[in-house]
């Protein structure tokens, strides 16, 4: 009987100390094995549903703040865009002779308008990361709709253009990383001269939220970077498909090591605003996991 | 053991509550570009109330909650969780719902090592060296929402309380009637 101890007269610190192991125990094993396994599908089963439902509810709310605030600066806005307008109409003139250009260019490079010749699903984004350190959210589709692990997630419409990759998914939903992500890196090339001259974008928190861009690095020292050129995925790249727009390059100089060229890329995503988008189910390297 | 088991379910209600209206009331919500860290906040709240233990399960399953559906390790929302749960217990003897300063130092001081400690493994690993940054924006703007989303919950529930006592004032007084 003097063996036999009641629970509460273990010393709280040592079931502290017991939590602490089986939190590392447990970061431990996702480490090897990675972060879906069934206990988390099977409460996704029950919390998924109701975070698109609250979802909505938060959207809306969004909605009716934006309509508010959109109310009160639309006379001045108005002003601005009329003189806007003009500025862009003789614009569009000039880029008009350009997209003519631009479609030899993209011919070259072996890209079709619109990424057509993947196959792809639609998704709604139904959860934002919690704090404010990654750039990461939930989208309402999983494993049941096709989706893996390294699936390239695209923004569509007029706004088009790269928003990340799955990182994790379960039966339905996954998580994608954004690029804007301190994390990520995409490797990309120029859409400006015939050899694709290549690069990397790379996400970073301090630089996102100051001016809202990424790190443009490892640009050949040769080569004539403008402002606004624009910034592709790499045939190169391990994870993401080519020819998908990552955005648009900007103060690009020789840096300190005086051997590449490094500056900023503005993406072509508005990430504040995005609540939909496109997943491509094919993958970069099919044969690596088919052959598994 | 059955009013043990209804308050951890109801805790475990408020925990979801919580997690749900941080990722998906909040984040939505453009306006707001930090969002307050509603899980952390339930956490020190109840290892104040509670004490030790309580906030050490509170804070474990909130960390695995966040783990689940936004973290890249199991665990390690859930291990800094509950070390802070337990860490609030010690202050519960001088804990008293009028006087909200405690909580609010308590509070503060757990948001600022929660985000020391995102920062170390999220990004000092990674080669980030520029801690001033992280320190002079995005850990104190988090710290002062949380804290002052505290304030309200905390003037909340202080409401509730001095309803609930009057009301059980007023029953106690018919009764001799």
């Amino acid at each position: 009987m003097k063996n036999k101890k009641k629970l509460r007269d273990i010393p709280s610190r040592h079931i502290l100390y017991v939590v602490v192991v089986l939190c590392a125990v447990m970061i431990g094993a996702t480490w090897v094995l990675g972060n879906t396994n069934p206990v988390t599908n099977t409460i996704a089963r029950a919390v998924i549903p109701m975070q698109t439902g609250l979802n909505e509810l938060g959207s809306s709310l969004a909605d009716q703040i934006e309509r508010v605030r959109t109310l009160w600066g639309a006379q001045e806005e108005n002003a601005l865009l009329k003189e806007e307008n003009a500025v862009l109409r003789s614009e569009n003139s000039r880029l008009l002779e350009q997209s003519y250009e631009l479609e030899r260019l993209r011919d070259l490079l072996g890209l079709k308008d619109e990424y057509s010749q993947y196959t792809m699903t639609a998704a709604r984004v139904i959860q934002k990361d919690s704090g404010n350190w990654y750039h990461s959210f939930l989208i309402d589709k999983g494993t049941a709709d096709g989706l893996q692990v390294g699936c390239n997630v695209l923004a569509g419409g007029a706004e088009g253009g790269l928003v990340g990759i799955v990182t994790s998914v379960g039966e339905n939903y996954a998580r994608v990383r954004a690029i804007i992500d301190d994390t990520s890196r995409v490797g990309g090339m120029l859409l400006s001269d015939e050899t694709g001259t290549s690069c990397v974008v790379s996400g970073d928190l301090e630089l996102m939220n100051e001016e809202e861009c990424l790190r443009l690095n490892y640009i050949d020292k040769d080569v004539e970077v403008e402002d606004g050129m624009r910034i592709l995925t790499s045939n190169l790249s391990s994870d993401y498909l080519p020819g998908i727009l990552i955005g648009y390059a900007r103060d690009v100089a020789v840096d300190s090591s005086n051997l590449q060229q490094a500056g900023y890329l503005t993406p072509a995503v508005q990430f504040d605003s995005l609540r939909e988008v496109v997943v491509i189910l094919d993958l970069k390297v099919k044969e690596e996991t088919d052959g598994e | 053991m059955k009013g043990i088991l209804s308050r951890a379910v109801v805790t475990g209600i408020l925990i979801l509550a919580a997690f749900l209206l941080q990722n998906n009331i909040f984040a939505a919500l453009p306006i707001i570009r930090t969002t307050p860290n509603l899980l952390l906040l339930v956490t020190v709240t109840f290892g104040l109330l509670h004490g030790k233990l309580t906030g050490l399960a509170v804070g474990f399953f909130a960390g695995l909650l966040m783990d689940m559906f936004g973290g890249t390790l199991l665990g390690q929302y859930a291990l800094i969780l509950s070390v802070l749960g337990y860490a609030s217990g010690f202050f519960t003897p001088y804990f008293f719902l009028e006087y909200v300063t405690l909580p609010m130092g308590v509070c503060a001081g757990c948001e600022l090592i929660y985000g020391f400690y995102v920062y170390v493994i999220g990004f000092l690993l990674r080669g980030r060296l520029n801690l001033p940054y992280y320190f002079r924006t995005i850990m104190p703007q988090e710290t002062i929402y949380t804290v002052v989303l505290l304030v309200v919950v905390y003037r909340f529930l202080m409401f509730v309380n001095r309803k609930l006592e009057e009301a059980a004032k007023r029953r106690s007084a018919e009764k001799f009637d």
